[in-house]
């Protein structure tokens, strides 16, 4: 078994997992989320983002520890160890294949949001090429280009934060009360409806080898996500009082519709710079996901990583041209969103009960020490 | 370096696959007025305001009308005659003919929303007559941007308080509330200006009822935001005079008995509290704080006397609460509920969904239990 580790030249700063984990979690999901939660919960929906997003936390734990006694492995050498050669490619593959679709269905997810809101003629293959050849070029770059992606990503976008303070002066208290009238069921399921918005934490998988001082990964870890529930959370709140019951339930992107209201001086329609803007917050995502895709391509098939960049890129630039409806995409993404529940919450879970046993049984040759050496 | 060279070369020259929009070939609507000009069949009336900008010329408004069965039709239609592409980005107010509104303009809102080139600040507003009367109107021979123009008038009223905000936005909130109606202001032509006459009340999305602007002012008193606006208040002499300064004696007895003095005030700001405080039958608690400040008195009020400000407290008390009850009342004859008293409701409701039909038969059977306290807090630089 081949298995690189990498090198001190490519490592990172811990802090930057604070970007990283951020980034990751923030992307297309964001924008649509308030009502996607809400015809689940209605007025109690920010409770259900509030519980989803933090339940978050334990589960990187999970993560931190299955990730921990193998020091400088990612899950692609994890797998291998503990399903051996032939199921672990197979998972691997699987793994890749699920990542490379979370790329592609940002990428696609962005471009709807371009073609409704601004250019309505634009081609989708051409936005595509153009989003990929960005997302090629940092992935090239090795994971330092794309850590600096993401936190260039974070300074650049995050004031779009305070947009908020707009639509807030709108609000109408009385859509808030009654509290708590929902059933356990309901709540939960809106719950799950907010997993798609807080994926992205499961980067630590490929991340975690990189990182120089992996002691301090998840007090870093802790304040991106807990950032990220403050974010969503706030988001949510202003969407449930901004938007009366019915129109929140129509509205596609509720807070790009709520920056509709936004004006300011010489600029009528601030809405169409947060589209535009909201490529920056995107960009973390598919370079992190591009790049987290394509070591797997390279673990599994043994090729360079530039190569597999660019089998998955034209897989998906194939794709593109048989997905371009919207109830297609709303099927694709709901799909991936339960899967990406199954990858982040539960898989974790089960290798993390695998590694215990695999560690329990080979007490003594701890794999760690061998990795901390170099 | 040539590589990138070629693809950032490549990008450029694909930059203008992007469908283009130059000024000088766009017709920007600015305004749009609907009419229903025959009740037997479902067409409607579409009348805009084009503005175009010319290299040559100073820029020029056009004035066209078209028929068709949607809105989209309309603008279809349009374009067919202009020489300029239409388009809406620009559109700052829709006008509804009265009929119309009475029917329903929730169709024509919807077109609205659902395309993302229209800005949600749009204002919306009825026409006394029709729409297209309203928009060919013209100022002797000057033409203007007559969408700026309304545009403008109505902002600046809303700035002024003097009625709510009649945006897309604050139309579609209250709309799609079951427990809350719109209000859009009612726009007519008086001999050679275009000004508000009154303010439409909207049961969901037809016009079911108007109310005086003077009447306005006890709706505006309960509605949340709305700080100042000033009203009269009609003190009988009897009442007031012990508290007038008598060295004025040209008025005699008799006038005495049969005439009131006006006090203006200015109300500085206002505290409204509406409170579910039984639900069945449903009873709604109205607290409201008025602090005002003298304006203008009609005659001589010596307001050195404290119980000056007591009497005067008791008759504007008096005669607000009966103003809002009026209110309330003609609210519940038309079934409009513009305050939210069925959002208030709903808030400790618990039952899941609350139609607007049963909200409806809610609100007529409910009573209200108004007290305003009226606070004199400054009478101006003059005693």
């Amino acid at each position: 078994m081949n298995i690189q580790q990498p090198t001190k030249r490519l490592w990172i700063n811990a802090y930057m997992l604070m970007f990283i984990v951020h980034t990751a979690q923030t992307g297309v999901g964001i924008v649509g989320m308030p009502r996607v939660v809400f015809l689940e919960s209605a007025q109690d929906a920010w409770i259900s983002v509030m519980i989803g997003s933090l339940v978050a936390i334990p589960f990187a734990y999970v993560i931190y520890y299955t990730l921990k006694p193998f020091g400088r492995l990612d899950l692609y050498a994890i797998h291998d160890i503990i399903y051996g050669k032939w199921i672990g490619k197979l998972l691997n593959f699987f793994y890749a294949f699920y990542l490379s679709w979370v790329f592609f269905n940002i990428v696609m997810n962005y471009i709807e949001m371009i073609q409704a809101w601004v250019f309505n003629l634009l081609p989708t293959w051409l936005m595509f090429l153009l989003l990929a050849a960005l997302a090629i070029y940092a992935v090239q770059g090795g994971l330092r280009v794309v850590t600096g992606v993401t936190i260039l990503s974070f300074l650049l976008s995050t004031w779009l934060v305070f947009m908020i303070a707009v639509p807030i002066q709108y609000i109408e208290t009385t859509q808030y009360f009654p509290l708590f009238n929902h059933s356990f069921k309901e709540m939960m399921m809106a719950t799950l409806k907010t997993s798609y918005t807080i994926l992205g934490f499961e980067i630590l998988f490929f991340v975690y080898p990189f990182v120089d001082d992996q002691k301090k990964t998840m007090r870093y870890v802790n304040i991106a996500l807990i950032y990220t529930t403050i974010q969503i959370t706030l988001v949510t709140i202003v969407c449930i009082g901004f938007f009366s019951d019915v129109s929140l339930e129509k509205t596609i992107w509720p807070v790009l519709s709520m920056f509709k209201i936004v004006r300011l001086p010489n600029l009528e329609r601030f809405e169409f710079i947060a589209v535009s803007f909201w490529m920056l917050v995107i960009l973390p995502n598919l370079a992190l996901y591009l790049w987290a895709a394509s070591r797997g391509v390279r673990h599994v098939f043994n090729i360079p990583q530039k190569y597999a960049v660019w089998i998955i890129v034209t897989v998906g630039f194939v794709a593109q041209y048989f997905l371009d409806s919207r109830l297609i995409m709303n099927l694709i993404t709901d799909k991936l969103a339960t899967t990406g529940m199954y990858m982040s919450f539960i898989y974790p879970v089960i290798i993390f009960l695998l590694v215990r046993i695999h560690l329990y049984r080979k007490k003594g040759a701890k794999p760690n020490e061998k990795s901390t050496n170099n | 370096m040539r590589k990138a060279l070629i693809i950032s070369l490549c990008c450029l020259l694909l930059a203008s696959c992007v469908e283009q929009k130059q000024l000088e070939r766009l017709g920007l609507i600015t305004a749009i007025g609907y009419d229903i000009p025959d009740k037997s069949n479902p067409t409607i009336r579409g009348t805009v305001v084009m503005l175009n900008f010319s290299p040559e010329l100073s820029n020029f408004t056009n004035v066209i009308t078209q028929d068709g069965v949607t809105s989209k039709g309309i603008r279809r239609a349009l374009n067919q005659e202009s020489s300029h592409q239409v388009v809406s980005g620009q559109l700052r107010v829709a006008v509804y003919g009265r009929e119309m509104a009475e029917n329903g303009i929730r169709s024509i809102v919807d077109s609205f929303t659902r395309d993302a080139s229209i800005g949600n600040m749009l204002y919306l507003v009825i026409a006394e007559g029709s729409a297209e009367e309203l928009i060919k109107f013209k100022k002797g021979t000057l033409t203007y941007n007559f969408g700026t123009h309304l545009y403008n008038l109505i902002q600046q009223n809303v700035k002024d308080e003097q009625f709510p905000s009649p945006t897309l936005q604050d139309f579609i909130n209250t709309y799609d509330n079951p427990g809350r109606d719109p209000i859009l202001p009612i726009m007519g032509i008086d001999e050679d200006r275009i000004g508000l006459k009154e303010i439409g009340l909207l049961k969901g999305d037809r016009l079911v009822g108007t109310l005086s602007n003077k009447e306005l002012f006890y709706l505006l008193i309960m509605m949340k935001g709305f700080g100042s606006a000033s009203f009269d208040i009609d003190v009988p002499y009897d009442k007031i005079s012990g508290q007038l300064y008598h060295s004025k004696a040209h008025k005699t007895a008799e006038e005495f008995r049969q005439g009131s003095v006006f006090v203006t005030v200015d109300n500085v700001s206002t505290k409204q509290k509406i409170k579910l405080v039984k639900k069945e039958p449903p009873t709604f608690k109205i607290d409201i704080k008025i602090k005002t400040r003298v304006l203008e008195v009609t005659d001589n009020i010596d307001f050195m006397q404290e119980k000056t400000f007591d009497i005067l407290k008791e008759i504007s008390n008096k005669q607000l609460e009966d103003g809002i009850r009026r209110n309330i009342a003609y609210l519940q004859e038309i079934e409009s509920d513009p305050i939210g008293f069925g959002s208030i409701y709903q808030t400790k409701e618990r039952k899941k969904e609350l139609s607007q039909d049963e909200w409806v038969s809610i609100f007529k059977r409910a009573t209200f239990d108004i007290n305003v306290d009226t606070e004199f807090v400054r009478t101006g630089v003059t005693d």
